[in-house]
């Protein structure tokens, strides 16, 4: 018994070294590839199914830009993924790309938005909970993102409950949070933690004119570390730069062309 | 109206006369008729809601005859025989009338005749709100009449004005004979109509059963527990008549009594027929969750308000491949569970607690929107009820699709470009202030740049505060200067994308600067969508590059 976790600790020691040779298939069924190498053949060895992963950063870090590209890749091969949107900070533009109707073996994107009004009393974070472990126990969905916003409390009590019910499902369960405190350790009850910030260098795309002044786009690095098992990898992701969609549109202007046969008063 | 992808250009095609009278006619847009008739309402037609209408004024019109039967919408059979000694046949047509006129139904007509076709075709009269044809007079009555009057399909008609014959008279001196082996059964049919042989005849009402269920408690009860156990005896006897008659309940209506004030009643829709017990009472419990009751109650009232016959699928079933490696086998799944599809069990189910708790509108999917604005420039479509909920149609009339050409070529031009490590979707993602972030602003002074003056930003912000603290603008876009919507709210901005650093000599300014000790969350570099409002003449924060 003790030879055979030896040679399964071994086989993952030697995974790390040579990626994608020496886990069973079963084995690396139960972790989730995101697409980002350093993410998926790095100390994290992608995300593990069943587990809370945190993901977190400051208000302005990139950690949505890099989960967004990330949940592309999902999409991509055919997984759901649902996103928590707790305090509806996200604007739709940003995340149409996600869902391409056209082809039946992409996978969903779907967001769940609390829709925030002031005249009514809600305890919005209690339904963004509850929708979480509703959405897990579903069993519909791949991955179960859960935006916190600045707003990351969640007791022990009911990251227990949360396990529980990742426990008989397939999803893993991402937690993102407004939070840059250069935690040692992911909180209670999470598996792994990723947290991203940006820095310098900034890279900068010019406007048609080309003059130094004229900037289009501003585009930070995006740094990252990985935290698993008490052990840290920084890594480093960088993001194109992008022509807004809307530039190539034009606003909807209503037809105010009234019938000729309108009677005059 | 006719549908078409948004309902602003949906276009009416019949119209009533009271919208005539208000200058809306066949041809124009949706949004022409609105702009028009300021209180036009789109309205998802609902041919259950017609029925149910169409029933409740028959069971009125048995006050005046015994026999009534329903049949197409709007039409209705009355027994008129025997009405000679209660006032003859014109004071039974008055009545009816009245009666009618009595719930709203002001411009009926009455057709009186042996036959239920003869006097159908009564009814259409012009000049008449009431038509009585004489006894064993129909074939009379219908002779002169064109051909049009009969139920047939339009090309057998124009197949007989070839021939000919244009009236009803001139139809029935043909022998049938002469019909048999040249046209379909529907003209034979016809043919026995305008001969007065119609064996319709108006039917003594059927009594529709309702599904409710009252129980009075005799005590005050607030207890969500105590309340459940009530619904699901309830629902049992419920679910059980409901079986036994082949029905689900589309809608369930709960009203609350305390002693005779009914002080709640709430409609719950549920997303897909049920008969299942369990599943009804695990709806009526996210209801009382999300909306709770605000006093105590001794009496509850639960009926299914709408129903539809039960309806049985085959359960998918696919071959998959067994996990296990050491040896191949195949295996039978019943149901795509693995699949997000809208009408799987599993969905539905967490759809339908969604709605019930959450709203309509709170699990959505993002599609793109052809408008300039950023915050237009995508819309969030609910997920359930895509097209069939009238809720939902409204959000989606505000989405104009984009041109695809476009889209292509955003995306081909982006993700081509791939010099760094990992070509990730391109672009930051936004996380919206709401409302936006009023900020304070330091312009650049010109000395600083002495020549070269900023004819790309002439109002170039140097420094701005967010949230109580004070950042230097390290660098800054030309901005996207965009206006519009001045058929709706006015918007003028100016859309700068900011690189922000903290910076430490204005600290001491900063409100929280002032208060030591407390942690700000805030990082030193920042990317922020900066924008000038000329409209309000204002500067904002809309949101953080996160």
């Amino acid at each position: 018994m003790v030879g055979a976790v030896t040679v399964a600790n071994l086989k993952k020691e030697l995974e790390h070294l040579f990626p994608g040779k020496w886990l069973s298939g079963g084995e690396v069924g139960r972790s989730l590839k995101t697409g980002v190498e350093q993410i998926d053949f790095g100390r994290s060895a992608g995300l593990l199914k069943r587990r809370v992963t945190e993901w977190v950063g400051a208000s302005s870090s990139g950690k949505t830009t890099v989960l967004r590209s990330i949940c592309a890749n999902w999409c991509a091969t055919g997984l759901n993924v649902v996103y928590i949107d707790t305090f509806d900070r996200l604007l739709a533009s940003d995340w149409c790309f996600l869902n391409n109707a056209k082809d039946e073996k992409q996978g969903r994107f779907w967001v769940l938005r609390s829709n925030i009004d002031s005249t009514i009393k809600r305890d919005y974070l209690k339904d963004s909970l509850w929708a979480c472990e509703q959405l897990i126990r579903s069993r519909v969905f791949d991955v179960v993102i859960l935006d916190l916003g600045e707003r990351n409390i969640i007791t022990s009590n009911f990251y227990a409950r949360l396990q529980r019910a990742l426990e008989r499902s397939k999803a893993t369960l991402i937690v993102l949070k407004d939070d840059d405190s250069s935690a040692q350790s992911a909180s209670w009850g999470t598996n792994s933690r990723l947290s991203f910030n940006f820095s310098k260098p900034v890279h900068f795309e010019l406007g048609l004119t080309g003059h130094s002044d004229d900037i289009a786009t501003i585009m930070p690095t995006i740094n990252g570390s990985i935290l698993r098992d008490g052990m840290a990898e920084n890594i480093e992701v960088s993001v194109a730069s992008y022509v807004q969609n809307r530039l190539f549109t034009h606003p909807q202007v209503p037809d105010r062309s009234t019938s000729k046969t309108r009677a005059r008063a | 109206m006719q549908f078409s992808s948004s309902i602003g250009r949906a276009k009416v095609q019949v119209c009533s006369r009271e919208a005539e009278r208000a200058n809306i006619y066949p041809g124009m847009t949706f949004t022409e008729a609105r702009a028009i008739c300021s209180h036009l309402v789109w309205r998802e037609y609902d041919d259950k809601f017609y029925k149910s209408a169409q029933k409740k004024l028959a069971r009125e019109l048995i006050a005046a005859s015994p026999r009534v039967s329903t049949r197409e919408s709007g039409l209705f059979y009355i027994d008129a025989e025997g009405f000679n000694r209660l006032g003859g046949e014109n004071k039974l047509c008055r009545d009816v009338l009245k009666l009618a006129s009595r719930y709203g139904f002001v411009d009926g007509h009455i057709g009186l005749a042996d036959s239920a076709f003869a006097a159908r075709v009564a009814s259409r009269s012009k000049t008449k709100r009431w038509y009585i044809v004489t006894p064993d007079c129909d074939t009379v009555f219908l002779s002169p009449l064109s051909i049009d009057f009969l139920p047939v399909e339009e090309e057998a008609k124009g197949n007989l004005k070839e021939l000919g014959i244009r009236t009803i008279g001139q139809f029935t001196e043909v022998p049938i004979s002469s019909y048999i082996g040249r046209f379909d059964n529907s003209v034979l049919h016809a043919y026995e109509l305008a001969c007065g042989r119609d064996n319709t005849q108006p039917a003594l009402p059927v009594q529709e059963k309702q599904y409710q269920c009252t129980i009075d408690i005799g005590s005050a009860t607030e207890s969500l527990r105590d309340t459940l156990f009530i619904f699901k005896t309830m629902l049992e006897r419920l679910t059980r008549d409901l079986q036994i008659d082949g029905l689900c309940a589309d809608e369930l209506t709960v009203c609350f009594f305390n002693d005779n004030d009914k002080f709640d009643e709430r409609t719950i829709k549920l997303i897909r027929s049920s008969s299942n017990s369990k599943f009804l009472l695990d709806v009526l419990r996210l209801s009382l969750e999300s909306k709770q009751l605000t006093r105590e109650f001794t009496a509850i009232n639960l009926a299914v308000s709408r129903f539809s016959k039960e309806y049985f699928e085959q359960t998918k079933a696919t071959i998959a491949q067994s996990d296990n490696s050491n040896f191949s086998r195949e295996e039978l799944l019943l149901s795509g569970d693995d699949e997000l599809d809208d009408s799987s069990e599993p969905v539905l189910l967490l759809l339908q607690r969604f709605i019930t708790r959450l709203g309509e509108e709170a699990l959505v999917k993002p599609v793109l929107n052809d408008q300039y604005l950023p915050e237009l420039a995508g819309v969030w479509i609910p997920v359930v009820g895509f097209g069939q909920q009238s809720n939902s149609s409204s959000n989606f009339s505000s989405c104009t699709p984009v041109n695809e050409v476009f889209v292509n070529h955003a995306v081909l031009k982006t993700t081509k470009h791939k010099t760094r490590k990992d070509c990730l979707m391109p672009g930051l993602v936004l996380k919206r202030h709401m409302p936006a972030m009023p900020v304070f602003v330091q312009f650049k002074e010109k000395s600083e740049s002495s020549s070269e003056v900023d004819k790309y930003t002439p109002f170039r912000p140097a420094a701005i505060t967010y949230r109580g603290h004070w950042y230097h603008v390290n660098q800054i876009t030309t901005p996207e200067k965009i206006s519009g919507m001045w058929w709706e709210k006015p918007v003028r901005k100016s859309y700068y994308v900011a690189l922000i650093e903290k910076k430490p000599e204005m600290a001491m300014l900063s409100r929280a600067g002032v208060k030591s000790g407390i942690r700000s969350i805030l990082p030193a570099l920042m990317t922020v969508l900066l924008v000038y409002d000329h409209q309000e003449r204002g500067w904002f924060v809309e949101g953080v590059f996160d």
